[in-house]
């Protein structure tokens, strides 16, 4: 797991620093600078910023300053011993962490409630539709389902801000919590705070509704069709037991399973969403450290994800092993 | 006796059958066709240029098809010069086969390359002239195209919104088919720009699925069919570029190149989307390894190349058939996000998410921006996403009647 991680920040740092555009031109290009200006080459500051960040070292030796930490910074730890760096473009030398600290509560908030929404929604459906399957509701569940899961977050959101504007003005369309004066009884605090999280979690959710819901349907067919299912049955228990103490328990474990692979999600959310909806969370923060060539920044939360994917990786193997004895994790 | 004629159908036979069962599943099918169709006679629907010109000295010019085999308006000429093709060659190809099938290999080679010729040999073209507004001062006369105005020309005023929603309008008499939904920013049609606009996304779900999975199957072929050391370096590779994180991966690779081109987009949705097939293959192929058939293709001394690409990946095929379905809806899915961030193609070349883009900034005035290209996006990811559930069904042994 750790070779893999080292692997994929190492080869990130790389095609960061070998890709176009650089942290400098998107920093100190100010809108004072006159294209002559910058024709002239780097300025003393620029040569300056330059070498305090180590950008003027090769990539390798700029890996290993995100690694161990960066001598010509003071305080700065590198990586292994828990220090993210220094922001150099996004907020100028904040540190990376506190960033990040502020940019995670929101995208924790919506992604953790629209999780939970979406196994709300989605499983029963897709035990209901396996149970009856090739009813009319498990044919029209289905092709809803296709066409919500082809319906771009983006432009539903869009459109949702269109309509919403239009015919229920009060109603919020950006910004995830507001800012709601003390006098407020705390019940409309509740009111106003959950009216700003609607629009964003439904159009987070709704995507995912068909993969799980469909998901659901197969392992639960799959059980439905075991000989401990008609064991069951013929030993006349009634259907309501054999779906339910039977059929779903033994279903259910795949689901559990597949939620690890939500993990990277949780933390870099959907840039989409925030974007559209102008929520200060973390899909926003990459993306700004993107656009600007953030590459401490970008370094965090490309690890973070990747991290968080390995371990999503090794939680749902675990997992499998536990809940199924059959499944040995040393071969 | 009785399943005589079910025992001669082939595996894809009984497929096709189950699939066209399916009323959705046909439905999509016919939609992603008509896209394809939309997609293909782009300037034969809309186009500035007539396809015959006749001026007052009785002099017959063909502006349309100077354009027509030597594209210059677009930037990304090569999905131009390649529509453009495909469009005269995919009528040859179904004549090929339905009228004259004795003669066809022949026939469709030497029409093939037949069709080449005008692309090569025109090259230049005339200054290009506003025929519709020359028709309309009695130059001269000409046949147009159903709508009679390009994609990329700033024809109209800006931010018009569609014709039936304006109370009053000054109608360009000149202009056909005048703004249906609205112009965009800077007075484009964005009726035109989508038509043009289903070239650049359908081509970049096409051929970035087909890097993917070509990608896929090659390497989770070796994989799987070798073992040993080759599938555990392998095995971590894949691994690795799972961890990637994908959009993250496709954002910065994009925003960090200068030269933005469609064709960038689609390797680099290509490059990060080959995994799933390539685990998909190396299962499968794990698995087909132990039958007997292939220990009978070993011992008869046939090369492992040919054991994998014709022994064994058409037994693996089937699975694979329905990741590119659903990668197809993927890509454009991509395609239109990174366009809607900006980070698309370069400015003057039209795709349905460059559209949305342009609408992102003041959707509630400029809705007509924001819906109908939306409205693109939907129905050609619906159609494809519904053809590769339609086709996961007829392939599905279990459900075989």
């Amino acid at each position: 797991m750790l070779p893999t991680l080292i692997l994929i920040t190492l080869l990130s740092y790389m095609m960061m620093r070998f890709a176009p555009g650089d942290p400098i031109k998107s920093n100190m290009l100010s809108s004072s600078d006159t294209p002559a200006q910058i024709q002239e080459g780097e300025s003393e500051a620029a040569k300056q910023f330059r070498k305090h960040f180590g950008l003027d070292k090769p990539w390798y030796v700029g890996y290993w300053y995100w690694l161990t930490g960066n001598p010509n910074i003071p305080g700065s730890k590198g990586i292994i011993r828990g220090d993210f760096g220094i922001s150099i473009t996004v907020n100028l030398g904040t540190p990376v962490a506190e960033l990040i600290k502020e940019r995670l509560p929101p995208t924790i908030k919506l992604n953790l409630i629209s999780i939970v929404i979406m196994y709300l929604v989605a499983i029963p459906i897709g035990i209901y539709s396996a149970i009856f399957k090739d009813s009319i509701f498990d044919r029209t569940s289905s092709i809803i389902f296709f066409m919500l899961y082809s319906l771009p977050s983006f432009w539903i959101a869009l459109l949702a801000i269109i309509v919403i504007s239009k015919y229920l003005p009060w109603w919020p369309t950006s910004n995830l919590d507001p800012s709601i004066p003390l006098t407020e009884s705390y019940w409309n605090v509740l009111l106003i705070t959950a009216r700003h999280y609607v629009l964003p979690i439904i159009c987070l959710a709704y995507g995912s509704f068909t993969f799980l819901s469909r998901f659901t349907r197969s392992t639960m067919l799959e059980v439905i069709k075991q000989d401990y299912i008609r064991t069951a049955r013929a030993k006349g228990l009634s259907n309501k037991k054999v779906i339910f103490k039977h059929a779903l328990r033994n279903s259910v474990i795949p689901l559990i399973t597949t939620s690890s692979s939500l993990l990277p999600a949780l933390i870099v959310g959907s840039v989409f969403i925030e974007f559209i909806f102008r929520i200060p969370g973390m899909g926003m923060l990459s993306f700004e450290a993107i656009s600007s060539r953030d590459y401490p920044l970008l370094m965090t939360t490309a690890g973070i994800t990747a991290a968080l994917t390995l371990l999503g990786i090794l939680i749902s193997d675990i997992t499998y092993g536990v809940v199924d004895p059959r499944i040995s994790l040393d071969k | 006796m009785h399943n005589k004629s079910a025992k001669s159908r082939s595996y894809w036979q009984n497929v096709w059958i189950q699939f066209r069962q399916k009323k959705v599943a046909m439905l999509s099918l016919y939609t992603a066709l008509f896209l394809f169709i939309i997609a293909l006679y782009a300037p034969f629907i809309a186009s500035r240029l007539p396809f015959v010109w006749t001026d007052n000295s009785g002099v017959t010019t063909y502006p349309f098809f100077r354009e027509f085999f030597a594209p210059m308006d677009s930037k990304e000429k090569l999905i131009e010069y390649l529509f453009n093709y495909l469009a005269l060659a995919v009528p040859l190809l179904l004549i090929c086969f339905f009228l004259c099938r004795r003669y066809a290999r022949y026939l469709l080679i030497f029409g093939l390359v037949l069709l080449l010729i005008p692309f090569i040999a025109l090259q230049s073209r005339n200054q290009p002239q506003d025929f519709s507004r020359l028709e309309a001062a009695g130059v001269g006369s000409g046949i147009f195209a159903p709508i009679n105005y390009g994609p990329y020309q700033q024809e109209f005023q800006p931010k018009l919104p569609p014709n039936w929603a304006q109370s009053a309008q000054k109608i360009d008499k000149t202009r056909k088919g005048y703004n249906l939904l609205g112009t965009d920013e800077v007075g484009r049609d964005v009726l035109v720009r989508m038509i043009y606009g289903a070239r650049v996304s359908l081509s970049v779900g096409f051929f970035s699925v087909g890097i993917a999975t070509i990608l896929g199957v090659v390497i989770g072929a070796i994989a799987g069919y070798f073992g040993g050391w080759v599938d555990i370096v392998i095995s971590r590779i894949i691994e690795v570029v799972i961890c990637f994180p994908t959009f993250f991966l496709t954002l910065t690779i994009i925003a960090f190149l200068e030269q933005r081109s469609i064709l960038n987009i689609m390797l680099v949705i290509g490059l990060t989307g080959w995994t799933g097939t390539a685990r998909l293959i190396r299962g499968e192929i794990l698995k087909e390894k132990q039958l007997d058939y292939v220990t009978g293709a070993i011992a008869l001394g046939v090369r492992s190349h040919r054991i994998i690409f014709t022994h064994i990946l058409p037994n693996a095929l089937s699975p694979v058939l329905i990741g590119i379905s659903f990668g197809i809806a993927g890509a454009i899915l991509s395609e239109s996000g990174l366009s809607f961030l900006g980070l698309g193609v370069a400015t003057p070349t039209a795709t349905w998410g460059e559209l949305l883009n342009e609408g992102r900034d003041s959707p509630l005035s400029n809705w007509w921006l924001t819906l109908f290209p939306g409205i693109a996006i939907f129905i050609a990811m619906t159609a494809y996403n519904l053809i590769g559930e339609g086709m996961r069904d007829a392939m599905d042994p279990r459900l075989k009647k």
